[in-house]
């Protein structure tokens, strides 16, 4: 079961052991650890709706835009969303790491990034439900 | 055992993490729904497994995120009712891959499967 990964000296149980920033520093309050946890939860919850978005716009509002355009719409929307599952395990690394080092935590532009993308989506669809009556 | 937390943050976490798979089947219902109502494929993606289109494996890659998600909730909330320890990064990594899986296999549902 554990063999090499394909172009790494890794094997499988490397990856899946702590990773080595874990053990750097003083492990952190746990109020803290827990917070981060939740931070991190509530991303993976923001991933998960804009991939029910994708889905169920493609699925339940056929008629909303020419297909090409719908479709775009919603593997964009789902691409965001799955970007967004891999950003938030990156920041809850990143955080950890600092809180472990007493450095600033760092900052971040996912937020503004997100603001700005959920804001794009809802005013293309209203347009788009406007047009489609 | 620590002190119980007078802000009950174990507790909090537990229901972020209860949240978060609820959310998780919200989306399996979406997946699922599209699957039902979409014709019967007539492609053969995977040799021996006639009818299985994009659609189709997303639907299982649905389950099996769900069963992962469910799993990694279940240890979890067993940890944090017998104490405050942190999350290890095995099981954040894990429940972050299930949500990737079904991300990418969705995106191939709409984009060829739709």
């Amino acid at each position: 079961m554990v063999g090499k990964l394909p172009g790494t000296d890794k094997t499988w149980r490397d990856i899946l052991r702590e990773p080595a920033w874990r053990r750097t520093g003083k492990t952190p309050d746990y109020r803290f650890s827990l917070a981060n946890e939740r931070t991190f939860l509530a991303w993976i919850r923001t991933s998960l709706a804009l991939l029910a978005g994708a889905v169920a716009v493609d699925q339940l509002a056929p008629n909303i835009a020419p297909t090409p355009v719908r479709l775009v719409l919603c593997v964009l929307l789902a691409l965001v969303g799955a970007g967004l599952a891999v950003l938030s395990y990156r920041r809850w690394g990143q955080m950890e790491a600092a809180m472990r080092n007493d450095q600033a935590l760092p900052f971040s532009r996912v937020m503004l990034f997100m603001t700005i993308v959920v804001a794009v989506a809802a005013f293309a669809f209203a347009v788009l439900i406007l047009v489609a009556r | 055992m620590e002190a119980r937390d007078p802000g009950l943050q174990p507790e909090r976490t537990t229901l972020a993490w209860r949240r978060t798979l609820i959310s998780l089947v919200v989306v399996d219902l979406f997946i699922w729904r599209s699957w039902l109502t979409s014709e019967p494929s007539t492609g053969n993606l995977v040799a021996g497994l006639p009818g299985l289109d994009y659609q189709g494996i997303c639907a299982l890659m649905a389950a099996a995120a769900t069963i992962v998600l469910a799993s990694v909730v279940w240890v979890r909330s067993r940890q944090l009712h017998a104490g405050n320890e942190a999350a290890s990064a095995r099981l954040v990594l894990v429940s972050t891959v299930a949500v990737v899986g079904l991300g990418a296999t969705a995106i191939a549902a709409i984009a060829v499967g739709g």
